[in-house]
């Protein structure tokens, strides 16, 4: 599925991915793509198979992970290459941003050394101009006094700053695909926010494709322009994001955002909105559709047949196609009361 | 002056009300100040109480003291200075004091990996409170039974005694960290975070057991987290920190559709948008979206990285200001777009609006500055 | 940092001192009479008497302690009762030697069991094989192995000098035992912490870096395992600056462990006493050395910084 209105190739071209953790399977079957230049928010919970999917994307999972199917990007096929050839190539074509910055920073080496590495290594820089480099990458992130940043060491710095040095890491050779896995999620809502800014301020002036993890809707709603739902290791929605918070048709992604509008805006008191039971843990497979346990629209359909992505209903003005669930009863119409999953506690 | 409490209907009547004086508190602070050895200021001429059969919210970031106050609660820590009283007694010094005291507490911390130690297993850990307060029930196979029970009313009905925390996620272990916390039948519930390390779909569930327990028990209720809307729907009173300080208290409504406190206002506004036609931070080059005009004021919170060129490794919530320099300021002048010079030169007292609510601030929000 | 340093210095000037008063209390509380051990065989009781005045071991303890310690203060160890030498001129020339042998013992098992950690981690194949190695190391007493060590090179294929001495040529097997002794330590130092780094998050960061594997393995995952390695090497080297009484018995290597072993058999008290704090000192200096090492390596570790 191409996203129109890019004219170069998407950032990221993910097709029939599986990844298999030995008998545990995370990742079933997923196709997505990160058109050039698009933020794509990739949402999920715990066990939803979302990190394995971005970590199986940049080739960052273990050797004991099996992962099948095609990964391209910026055009490339990558999912062919071996680790060496891929090595080579990879930090001008992706940048990685974890989600914990101190422990993704190593601890005994300055920030700034590490930075620089990036340019050291792939762009044939000397010790001097890397780390030139790296200082200009830093203030690229807006950190003030960059310099003396670079001089420090990873717990030294709060928890916004290290996720600033992992964006200018991530970002240091512009690559067409930055993957972010959860990068706002431990910070604190003020730290988040201008985290959030300075992405707003990079993607004016960088243009690059980011696929976003996240759980949090608030941050789906502020960044993304595609959202991308994973639930038991399927994508069980993918739309426009305006769209998919205008007119959720799966039932999951209608209980995610009826959850965050009711915490924002229930009366005080009164019992939080919730999806009933819990996700699947790892391994657990039934049969049929994942959150059938959870669904109030379940029919026996559901417990027979996994239901694959389609299209969902075509409006005016939206191309058919574009917006995608995995469902046998989608919703077809906006979100109304008489949608929503059970609110019972 | 401890934070107000309107009426709430179903808490039993605390007591006959003389006129103009608040209900008795189970908890109070009274201009504690906690130093910790270093130098830190983690707490700073705090006021608060928490009403007997009431709650009251702590809201703030890291760094604003908000974790220092539950560890006072629980007695794991003793104030520098001021009065910190439980039932209007002095919390005692020495463990052997604090017990009868905190076999009225229940607690609920944040990390639920960290909080239930692995190596018992879960009936163990359930029924401890128990056996250290020497209640009955602790043992065998009275215990067996009385934690099968609490376990089945905090949504485990039917687990395996037997079995290890290793074995529940995130939510499950919160849970059996719930039902500990109640088994002793304490008067008074200290939640931390508990819901901040979980999924967002397993919050909700969360929550909802907490105020179940709190209202079927009668409990007072002290609520501590990050989140501005989760307060806002769990406690009656909040009360917002930063760097150490009480900046505002009031009703949970009014904080949240009014503040008076610069700092609760940008609280709020760096909560992400509900709607991506809402979207406000990440505004520049967001493509085609129509985005919503952010005014100069808009009131986001300007970047700690500015206290960092200063030479500080600020903490969004405040803490790691310069020391003696900032005691005589408002603790927020430094990031608070209205600030000016009164600010960086005084120390702006808690000023009661009225019976509700109180703010440390020289030139409040009016009313409906916050849609 | 500097604070940190000098309440290193403080506190280990008050450990040597500590051990000074533990070690002259124990002289007196093992049997035995110096007398008798300088003049065997005399026989007459105001002989010994006389004897025991000239080494002043008839005043109280008290003041023999206040003593001990001017002269320690002045530099002055004592004289041997047996060979009529000061203390301070025997241990010299003695401390080099065994020195000599320290460094090269610390050499050889950073050597080895460095080698055999990184086998360890890098190769599947080769971790049960370095723990049978480990263990097997582990469980031989270090006599067992000097001397099977001797008997095998020196006395069966003769590539090894037999009689004592402290050359190079003596220095292999001696160095050798040590090395081997000490190597599990460091080998399990050394896969426990490159483990650690390599699952860390860190590396996966490095790897998304598009950084080689020799380069992580050289630029990050090494130098987090240096600040324990450091650790061990000071108190490695502290412990065999004491004495390595074993081996050179063994090997008859003359340093002041077999000093101290021959005075100690000869009563002869002011060379014990002057071993034990010779030996202190060695192992609260390079306690000290490694801290401030460390402290360079790991910038976690410096306080106040």
């Amino acid at each position: 599925m191409r996203i129109a209105g890019a004219g170069n190739a998407p950032a990221l071209e993910i097709s029939g991915l599986n990844v298999r953790y030995g008998p545990v399977h995370a990742v079933f079957d997923a196709c997505l793509t990160v058109g050039a230049g698009q933020v794509v928010a990739l949402i999920g919970e715990t066990g939803s198979g979302k990190s394995s999917l971005a970590l199986a994307a940049a080739k960052l999972l273990p050797n004991s992970a099996a992962v099948t199917g095609q990964v391209s990007i910026a055009g490339r096929e990558v999912s062919g290459l071996d680790a060496g050839e891929f090595r080579r190539i990879r930090a001008g074509l992706l940048g990685c941003i974890a989600q914990d910055a101190m422990a993704s920073l190593n601890p005994v080496v300055p920030v700034g050394r590490q930075v620089g590495e990036v340019f050291a290594v792939h762009a044939g820089m000397g010790r001097r101009q890397a780390a030139e480099a790296a200082v200009a990458a830093l203030a690229q992130v807006e950190i003030h006094n960059p310099a003396a940043v670079a001089r420090l060491y990873a717990h030294q710095l709060s928890g916004g700053m290290r996720q600033r040095v992992m964006i200018a890491m991530a970002m240091a050779l512009s690559p067409p695909l930055i993957v972010a896995d959860e990068p706002t999620t431990a910070l604190d809502v003020s730290t988040q926010a201008e985290i959030l800014r300075l992405i707003g301020e990079l993607r004016a002036r960088v243009r690059c494709g980011l696929l976003w993890i996240t759980h949090d809707m608030g941050v789906v709603a502020e960044l993304a322009d595609w959202a991308a739902v994973m639930y038991a290791g399927r994508i069980v929605e993918v739309g426009p994001v305006e769209r998919v918070f205008d007119a959720p048709a799966h039932p999951y992604t209608l209980g995610l955002l009826q959850t965050r509008r009711d915490l924002r805006s229930g009366p005080v008191g009164a019992p939080l909105f919730q999806i009933p039971g819990s996700p699947p843990g790892p391994g657990e497979d039934p049969g049929g559709c994942p959150f059938r346990p959870r669904c109030p629209r379940a029919t026996e359909v559901c417990a027979e047949v996994d239901p694959g992505l389609e299209p969902v209903g075509a409006d005016g003005g939206l191309a058919s196609g574009e917006h995608r669930a995995a469902c046998h009863h989608p919703a077809a119409a906006p979100a109304g009361p008489a949608d929503a999953p059970a609110a019972a506690p | 002056m401890t934070a107000h409490l309107p009426s709430q209907a179903g808490a039993p009547a605390a007591g006959p009300e003389r006129a103009g004086s608040p209900p008795p508190a189970v908890i109070a602070f009274d201009r504690v100040s906690k130093r910790y050895r270093g130098g830190r200021l983690a707490l700073d001429d705090v006021t608060l109480g928490l009403p007997d059969g009431g709650s009251l919210g702590l809201v703030g970031e890291s760094g604003s003291g908000k974790t220092t106050c539950v560890r006072l609660a629980l007695g794991l820590d003793r104030p520098t200075s001021g009065r910190l009283t439980f039932n209007g007694a002095a919390y005692p010094a020495g463990r052997g004091g604090l017990r009868p005291l905190r076999r009225q507490i229940g607690f609920v911390l944040q990390d639920p990996y960290d909080s239930l130690d692995p190596r018992m297993t879960i009936r163990d850990v359930v029924a401890e409170p128990l056996r250290i307060h020497r209640l009955p029930g602790g043992r065998g196979r009275a215990a067996d039974r009385v934690v099968a029970g609490q376990l089945a009313a905090v949504g485990l009905p039917g687990a395996d005694l037997r079995s290890y925390p290793s074995r529940y996620s995130g939510g499950g272990r919160q849970r059996i960290a719930i039902a500990r916390a109640l088994i002793g039948s304490p008067s008074v519930l200290i939640c931390d975070e508990p819901t901040s390390s979980l999924d967002v779909s397993v919050q909700s569930q969360i929550v909802n057991l907490l105020l179940d327990a709190r209202r079927e028990r009668h409990l007072s209720m002290l609520f501590v987290t990050h989140d501005l809307d989760l307060i806002g729907r769990v406690v009656d009173t909040v009360a917002v920190m930063y760097g150490g300080r009480v900046v505002e208290t009031g009703p949970a409504e009014l904080i949240r559709r009014s503040p008076r406190h610069p700092y609760t206002r940008a609280l709020h506004d760096a909560v992400p948008a509900d709607h991506p036609r809402g979207r406000r931070l990440a505004s520049r080059g967001a493509g085609p979206l129509e985005t919503a005009g952010a005014g100069g004021d808009a009131g986001a919170v300007p970047p700690a990285s500015q206290d960092e060129a200063a030479g500080y490794a600020a903490e969004p919530g405040g803490a790691g200001q310069a020391g003696a320099a900032a005691h005589e300021s408002c603790i927020f002048a430094s990031r608070c777009p209205r600030a000016q010079d009164r600010c960086r030169d005084e120390r702006p007292p808690m000023i009661e609006e009225d019976a509700l609510r109180s703010y440390a601030c020289f030139f409040p929000l009016p009313d409906g500055a916050h849609g | 940092m500097a604070r940190a340093v000098i309440r290193r210095l403080v506190f280990g000037l008050i450990a040597v001192a500590g051990v000074v008063a533990l070690a002259f209390v124990l002289e007196f509380v093992v049997p035995g009479d110096p007398a008798k051990a300088i003049a065997p065989r005399a026989q007459s009781p105001a002989v010994l008497a006389g004897i025991r005045a000239q080494l002043h071991l008839n005043r109280p303890v008290i003041v023999q302690f206040a003593d001990y310690l001017g002269g320690l203060l002045h530099g002055n160890l004592g004289t041997s009762y047996v060979q009529r030498q000061s203390v301070a001129s025997l241990i010299g020339p003695r401390l080099l030697t065994t020195g000599v042998l320290a460094l090269a013992g610390v050499v050889a098992e950073v050597i080895i069991g460095g080698a055999l950690g990184i086998l360890a981690t890098l190769f599947g194949w080769a971790r049960a094989l370095v723990g049978a190695v480990n263990l097997t190391l582990l469980a031989i007493p270090i006599f067992v192995l000097g001397l099977l060590l001797l008997l095998v090179f020196g006395f069966r294929f003769g590539i090894a000098p037999v009689t004592g001495g402290a050359g190079p040529a003596q220095l292999v097997l001696p160095a050798l035992t040590l090395g081997l002794i000490g190597a599990p330590w460091y080998a399990q130092i050394v896969a426990d912490q490159m483990q650690d780094s390599l699952a860390s998050s860190y590396i996966r960061t490095a790897v998304s870096k598009g950084l080689s594997d020799s380069y992580i393995l050289r630029r990050h995952v090494l130098r987090n395992v240096l600040s324990p390695a450091i650790t061990m090497v000071g108190l490695d080297l502290g412990a065999y600056l004491s004495g390595v009484v074993t081996v050179e018995v063994v090997f008859v290597w003359p340093g002041i462990g077999l000093l101290a072993v021959n005075a100690l058999h000869d009563l002869d008290r002011p060379i014990v006493l002057g071993t034990v704090i010779v030996g202190a000192v060695a192992v609260v200096f390079f306690n000290l050395v490694a801290d401030v090492l460390r402290m360079f390596v790991d910038p976690r570790t410096r306080e106040g910084v």
